[in-house]
């Protein structure tokens, strides 16, 4: 697991509709996937389903990135059906230059779902993310971030003509001393 | 709702709609107070959200088709609702300033709150973007078995594992006192 992020980040959860939210689905993402993910999927995870929305500052106030999560059943295949924690996306803005933003942002994402799995009566304690063959970069952040990939071979995605992706996956349970 | 067809969902708003006016004429029990009412008027909001949430989930994940009309039921039925609610909340506030104190009227004006989030901004449903929701996966009984192995392989956190933001780190600390009591 990485350890303490290198540049601190404020996170602040952040609803549809609000300046924020827009501000980032104007972010020029160069694969347009992303831009429809956030346009297009987050909204309805949050209304429909149970996602949050966080964005990242760094110390000089500027948004530098955003996170996602939510508690579905997407993977519930392989948690006997049970609710599980999923990140459906996160990024950083892309015409800045990263200085180990993702790490940040995949780390407190990971903590607030180590603290979601950990309440009485709580979802699976795995948390799921699926992530194309091609974003050679972000597979590198999650593994570094302790995520291992679970689907023995890439899956070919129907919708997008047959794009391959894997399926990642970290537990988030507390080790019991 | 199961199929989320438009003679489903029709039915399911005049059952919404049926039920306000047996409470707004002070029919059967159910809102037998003003208190009644306000927790009455409350389930009704979260009914009517439970069921859009489950026919957008049904949308987004492919399982039913988007169809326009349904759309048009849920909205014109929600804002309804949401009027009616809001009128019967206003009336208790008022009643609460000039004499005594309702128990429901905190529920009722959660509800209206979360009705509201629903409603503005409104989202139409439609097929995900993300292969998660909306592609089962068909792996074979070997790959489901190693996918399975490998899910129980996943260690968990390290012991002295603590989230690194202030505000996770109060929620941790909170638990943590939980898990020891």
């Amino acid at each position: 697991m990485s350890d303490r992020s290198p540049v601190p980040l404020t996170p602040a959860a952040i609803p549809l509709g609000s300046a924020e939210f827009e501000a980032i689905s104007r972010w020029p993402f160069v694969d347009p996937f992303v831009s429809r993910l956030l346009r297009d999927d987050i909204p309805q995870r949050v209304q429909f389903g149970n996602c949050r929305i966080w964005t990242y500052r760094e110390p000089s106030g500027q948004i530098v990135g955003f996170g996602t999560l939510d508690v579905c059943n997407d993977y519930g295949a392989f948690t006997a059906g049970r609710f599980h924690l999923y990140i459906p996306l996160l990024a950083v803005n892309p015409t800045i230059k990263s200085l180990g933003y993702g790490t940040t942002i995949i780390r407190h994402l990971t903590d607030e779902a180590a603290l979601l799995a950990s309440r009485p009566g709580g979802c699976h304690d795995v948390l799921f993310l699926d992530v194309y063959t091609t974003s050679g970069k972000a597979i590198d952040l999650y593994k570094a971030a302790g995520f291992e990939q679970i689907t023995p071979e890439p899956i070919p995605d129907l919708q997008e003509m047959g794009k391959l992706y894997l399926v990642m996956a970290k537990r988030v349970a507390l080790a019991t001393a | 709702m199961t199929t989320f067809d438009l003679s489903e969902v029709r039915r399911f708003a005049a059952d919404l709609d049926a039920r306000m006016n047996r409470c707004d004429n002070g029919e059967g029990m159910e809102c037998a107070t003003l208190d009644d009412s306000l927790l009455h008027y409350a389930a009704l909001c979260w009914e009517f959200r439970e069921g859009v949430r489950q026919w957008g989930r049904a949308v987004f994940s492919g399982r039913v088709k988007f169809d326009p009309e349904v759309e048009i039921v849920l909205i014109g039925e929600g804002t309804r609702l949401y009027k009616r609610a809001d009128e019967r909340f206003a009336y208790s506030r008022q009643e609460e300033a000039d004499c005594f104190s309702l128990d429901n009227t905190t529920r009722l004006g959660a509800a209206l709150k979360t009705l509201s989030q629903l409603l503005n901004p409104w989202i139409t449903p439609k097929l995900a973007v993300g292969p998660s929701a909306r592609q089962e996966l068909s792996l074979t009984p070997g790959v489901a078995e190693e996918v399975r192995r490998r899910i129980e392989a996943l260690p968990p956190l390290p012991v002295e594992w603590q989230p690194v933001d202030p505000k996770q780190q109060t929620q941790f600390k909170k638990l943590s006192r939980k898990r020891t009591v």
